[in-house]
């Protein structure tokens, strides 16, 4: 291996401040997984669940303290890797998992009949027609949710706003803070992963909903993989890596945004339509008639098969 | 009885402070490599790269960061070298009114980029300091008493140690104007949950609802 590589793959940003939220995170989720196994037979918590959120936390932290984190600031290409991570990957697996009852789970008795009770007191309250439970449903509705992921996915990597960031930590962290934030509200919508607050929509609606977010993907990844000039400048000021010139690596980074970055969008509509099919042969299937016994060709059955005619 | 609804809302706002905290806190814990001083300055075989980080710079804390990459000849972007990694490179701080001197090893170890090297300080005074970084050629580490010796692999004498500087001013320790917002928005946000908890408390208590009366069975041969 050479010495480049290896100083590269060493290069692990293992902040206590960021290790230790992640793995309380990860342990709260599992004790009330392990709960709710318990009481439930593993109908709410099963292995699927579990490994989705845990995938989805390891992918937290593969963005947040990993080489990728700590080489963001260097290639522009592995900085879109990580913000691809941060807001297509890591939220719709934590929302997956529907974490939120197990989070409740994991709480002692009187905490979690507290805590239930608050969240069921405030779905009751924006429930009523009430000024401030209207502005909250609207501003938490699908629309609004792809409204604002759109607005801060495109803010972010504006070339003054994204210089900024790289420069001052507190931004940076910001900026992830916002885009996570702007991806769960999104990734809700779309997993239908409790507390719901709105009706659920119907799953050709979210299957819509979620191919929408590809034009503005797309919009951005080509615009960074056709522009002519450096968009932003902050990468003439580090040393390049393996002789890949600052042209070079916006293509990369445009290019990884607009086609691994479409793909998750078309991966989440696959999964969601298979699901649409699947639960609509199962419709056919409960509506389908009893099977016939034999000899009782004469009875009614709604225009069923019967024994006789099956032959 | 008192006690007891006491505890309880301690709990509850430990539990929303811990939810708070715990998935916002990794995503804003983010270090920036700092304020760039020295842009692709070349010095002998090396371009130099130096940054000082925090931003402004306070009593206390001062870290300065330094990137070297090959100086290739007939390049004039600078940018085509690749990063030297085993260069021996040295920061010294002078205060300038006082002539105080602190002087550091900058290392990968220090750095969270293991392509980069490091030094830490913790500077008493304010006001202007020199910041003198000096590069000696790979494998002169132990090679500064005799000067003809040539430097590891490189093939450069240990005698072109190679120096840059620039000055930088510190100021005094801020007030800690951010722990201070963190506090007044921690407030904020359990104001807001109680008032919403309140505001969100039924007029009035839901009864539950009274046990249907189970009717007694009737006696054999019915009712008249």
């Amino acid at each position: 291996m050479s010495p480049l590589t290896k100083a590269l793959l060493q290069s692990w940003d293992l902040s206590p401040e960021i290790l230790v939220p992640l793995a309380l995170l990860g342990a709260l989720h599992f004790a009330g997984w392990l709960r709710l196994r318990r009481r439930s037979v593993g109908r709410f918590a099963n292995r699927w669940r579990l490994a989705s959120y845990t995938g989805g936390i390891l992918i937290l932290a593969l963005a947040l303290l990993s080489p990728i984190a700590v080489l963001s600031g260097q290639l522009f290409s592995i900085h879109m890797v990580q913000h691809l991570l941060l807001m297509m990957v890591a939220p719709p697996l934590l929302l997956l998992a529907n974490p939120f009852p197990t989070f409740l789970w994991a709480l002692p008795t009187r905490m979690r009949v507290a805590v239930a009770t608050a969240f069921r007191r405030l779905a009751h309250w924006l429930a009523v027609n009430s000024f401030f439970g209207r502005t909250v449903l609207k501003a938490t509705s699908p629309g609004s949710a792809w409204a604002l992921y759109v607005l801060i996915f495109f803010a972010w990597h504006d070339g003054n706003a994204y210089s900024l960031a790289l420069q001052f930590g507190f931004l940076h962290g910001l900026e992830h803070f916002t885009f996570v934030g702007a991806a769960l509200l999104f990734w809700w919508h779309v997993t239908a992963a409790a507390p719901r607050i709105h009706p659920k929509p119907a799953q050709w609606m979210r299957v819509a909903y979620v191919l929408a977010m590809i034009p503005p993907n797309m919009l951005l990844g080509v615009a960074l993989s056709f522009a002519q000039t450096p968009i932003y400048p902050y990468y003439e000021s580090v040393p390049r890596l393996y002789g890949l010139s600052v042209m070079d690596d916006q293509v990369w980074g445009g290019l990884i945004m607009w086609i691994p970055g479409s793909m998750m969008y078309v991966i989440a509509a696959l999964a969601l339509l298979a699901r649409l099919l699947v639960t609509a042969e199962h419709k056919v299937q409960n509506r389908r008639p009893h099977p016939p016994v034999m000899g009782l060709a004469q009875r009614n059955n709604g225009g069923g098969p019967t024994a006789v005619a099956c032959g | 009885m008192c006690l007891s609804k006491l505890v309880h809302f301690s709990k509850a706002i430990l539990l929303l402070l811990l939810s708070g905290i715990l998935l916002p806190a990794p995503l804003l814990a983010h270090g920036g490599v700092g304020v760039q001083h020295l842009n692709n300055v070349p010095a002998g075989p090396f371009r130099v790269y130096v940054w000082s980080d925090p931003e402004p710079p306070q009593v206390g804390e001062y870290h300065v960061t330094v990137a070297l990459t090959e100086n290739m000849e007939g390049d004039s972007t600078g940018l085509a070298g690749g990063p030297v990694l085993d260069a021996v490179v040295t920061v010294e701080l002078t205060h300038e009114e006082s002539g105080e001197t602190l002087s550091a090893r900058a290392t990968h170890d220090d750095a969270l980029n293991k392509l980069f090297y490091e030094a830490s300080f913790e500077p008493a005074r304010q006001g202007n300091w020199s910041v003198r970084v000096s590069i000696l050629p790979p494998g002169c580490a132990t090679a500064q008493g005799s000067s003809e010796q040539q430097g590891g692999d490189s093939g450069l004498s240990c005698e072109s140690e190679q120096v840059v500087s620039f000055q930088d001013e510190i100021l005094p320790k801020a007030f800690p104007w951010r722990a201070l917002l963190g506090g007044i928005l921690s407030i904020l946000l359990i104001m807001g949950a109680v008032v919403l908890y309140w505001a969100t408390k039924p007029p009035t208590a839901i009864e539950e609802p009274a046990p249907a009366k189970q009717q007694e069975p009737a006696p054999a041969g019915g009712h008249s």
